[in-house]
């Protein structure tokens, strides 16, 4: 009977436990390091998105999860909230970071040159065979490789529309952002959203509803010092390194309150190697707080409220994910009404 | 781990928050609501709720779609128990606080009892406007022309509302507030009620209240009638009860039984009948 088997939850919920642990059991034959070393852009979206830089918990969170990757960022996320804040780091310039690649399609040459760096962007998809022969690659030392971004000639040139800083810088885990949103929250919510669903907005303003078709200013990977005020010497100290990735895309111009003509710029940052996202939040960016021109109001991606209660992986999943739990109260109250207005439809007629 | 999971200042931050929906009632106060261990739409808004209020000597009772033992409420009664080891209990009369979904309990609450909702929309304003800084103006000013104009449009068509659960109410004359999803037979509980009734939405950040004894009236044109579910001449199978939510269950031969809802009522009851 229906009824006992609802009541039976507790019985059934550890059995459906059971049943998934042993369902991934093979999962657990995986060491931490092979997923850290072997799968890192899996790691780097989940340290991304989970919005903590830990490579050694995502993995860990990889292998509980079997390889899901929206569950092992929010393994990490659950963890997070635990973890007591000791302080805010220094602010991060991606123009000092280290770099390992570093591109712009804006120029054919740049100071600094083209760094291809490790990229699989020729790599031809055959899955079977690999044509890439093995060879020695050039020698490459990161330690001197620290560049201006490609677009700061213009910038030096006053060419580049400048948004205002914010007094305060938000912060998203503390407050959550509430209109009229701050830059620093948008570009925190941004920053932390799931790739995919970031790649699907920005896909819509440069593909059929938006008027954003970007340039690639400057996209960069590599890695950047992670410096702390001590907070009784005042001495600066690094406590750490943390590989990134930053992207500035270049859009149409507009002109500005004094009526000067700016070229406009939209920025992209995330941890770890994860050139997709980046590139897909600075189109985002460049959406969101530049002037439209053609499309108007059909634009998804320039709207506020679409894109900070939008992109974040772990809320999306979990609502998605929320219509499996028992509805039948709801759904019994749908059908009552639904039954009324079939009377009263009936007798109008 | 700490008692009750969340660390001090988060509870703190969470008590302010209630303090001011408290003071407000019907209004939609944001808090920073943390990454729980459990799914965010899974009710972590009411259980951060009740991991901030509940103290030692508090005991719990969690139910979703009236049922105890229903999954969700078994994972976040187990869950509490095993941040904070408190007692825990079925029985209605006897909890402190009860987190619910969806329910509000067939038996009368009393003064000092907590009511914990878990919400997932908690401005009923979302039903009619996306954009939430409007839907903030519309509120300030009391705005709630649009709700009123859905209404007539449905009762045009359809005779009555569309909404079938999370019926839009009005809290003490002022604000627009949503109820969570419980059934319309439950809103009219949510009035004069002696226990304290709170609502959290985790995934979206927010939380409201109901003090006790609050005026809470559904939106609804004064010459139409507020029509609830009814079950008719319907009574629950198992414990013989009448004029209480029931469930609809159709068993393979396609014959529909009615059992109560609310089962640790049903419990009670049918305990009462074979004394």
């Amino acid at each position: 009977m229906g009824y006992v088997a609802i009541k039976g939850g507790e019985e059934a919920i550890d059995n459906s436990l059971n049943f998934y642990k042993e369902t991934i059991k093979k999962s657990e034959k995986i060491e931490d390091e092979n997923i850290e070393s072997g799968l890192r852009f899996a790691v780097d979206k989940v340290i991304s998105e989970g919005s903590l830089y830990s490579k050694k918990l995502a993995s860990t969170a990889i292998k509980r999860s079997a390889g899901d990757l929206l569950n092992a960022a929010f393994f990490l996320r659950a963890h997070r909230s635990t973890c007591q804040r000791i302080g805010i780091a220094q602010t991060i310039d991606v123009e000092k970071m280290k770099l390992l690649r570093r591109i712009s399609s804006a120029f054919k040459d740049i100071q600094g040159g083209q760094i291809l760096g490790p990229s699989n962007d020729y790599e031809v998809k055959l899955i079977l065979k690999s044509h890439q022969q093995q060879s020695l690659w050039e020698k490459f030392d990161d330690k001197e490789c620290v560049l201006d971004s490609a677009l700061s000639p213009l910038r030096k040139n006053n060419l580049v529309k400048i948004l205002p800083k914010d007094e305060n810088i938000s912060d998203i885990t503390r407050l959550f952002p509430e209109p009229p949103y701050t830059r620093s929250a948008v570009m925190q919510v941004l920053s932390r959203g799931e790739s995919g669903s970031m790649l699907g907005f920005a896909y819509t303003s440069i593909r059929g509803y938006g008027d954003v078709h970007p340039t690639i200013g400057d996209l960069r990977l590599g890695t950047c010092d992670l410096n702390f005020t001590h907070p009784f010497t005042k001495n600066s100290i690094k406590i750490g390194e943390l590989e990134i990735t930053s992207c500035e895309s270049a859009g149409t111009f507009e002109k500005d309150e004094n009526n000067e003509v700016k070229l406009t710029t939209g920025f992209g940052f995330c941890f770890g190697f994860n050139e997709t996202k980046a590139i897909s939040m600075s189109i985002l960016d460049l959406s969101l707080y530049n002037k439209k021109f053609s499309v108007g109001e059909k634009e998804f991606a320039s709207d506020f409220e679409m894109m900070v209660h939008h992109v974040d992986g772990v809320d999306s999943m979990g609502f998605t994910n929320h219509f499996k739990l028992p509805h039948y109260v709801t759904f019994q109250t749908d059908l009552q009404i639904l039954s009324r207005a079939n009377k009263f439809v009936k007798d109008k007629k | 781990m700490r008692y009750a999971f969340l660390d001090e200042d988060a509870k703190k931050e969470i008590r302010r928050a209630i303090l001011k929906a408290v003071a407000i009632p019907g209004y939609i106060v944001s808090f920073a609501s943390r990454e729980m261990p459990i799914a965010r739409g899974w009710g972590t808004g009411g259980l951060q709720l009740t991991l901030s209020l509940i103290k030692e000597d508090d005991t719990l009772k969690v139910i979703d779609q009236g049922c105890d033992g229903s999954v969700n409420a078994v994972n976040m009664r187990n869950f509490i128990s095993s941040v904070t080891k408190n007692k825990t209990t079925f029985d209605t009369k006897e909890a402190t606080i009860i987190q619910t979904r969806h329910r509000i309990p067939e038996e009368e609450l009393q003064e000092g009892q907590t009511l914990v909702f878990q919400v997932p929309m908690p401005d009923i304003l979302e039903t009619v406007e996306a954009d939430t800084y409007k839907a903030k103006i519309m509120h300030a000013n009391e705005d709630y022309s649009k709700l009123w104009v859905l209404l007539y449009e449905d009762t045009s068509l359809y005779g009555d509302s569309r909404i079938s659960n999370r019926y839009p109410v009005i809290v003490e004359n002022r604000y627009a507030m949503d109820p969570s999803p419980i059934p319309k037979y439950d809103t009219t509980k949510l009035g004069n009620s002696k226990a304290l009734q709170l609502f959290g939405a985790g995934r979206e950040k927010k939380i409201y209240a109901i003090p006790p004894y609050s005026e809470v009236k559904p939106l609804k044109f004064e010459d139409k009638e507020f029509q609830v579910e009814t079950f008719e001449d319907k009574t629950c199978e198992r414990c013989g009860n009448s004029g209480v939510f029931l469930d609809e269950i159709y068993d393979e031969n396609n014959n529909t039984h009615y059992y109560c809802s609310d089962t640790s009522y049903c419990d009670k009851t049918l305990e009462k009948r074979t004394k």
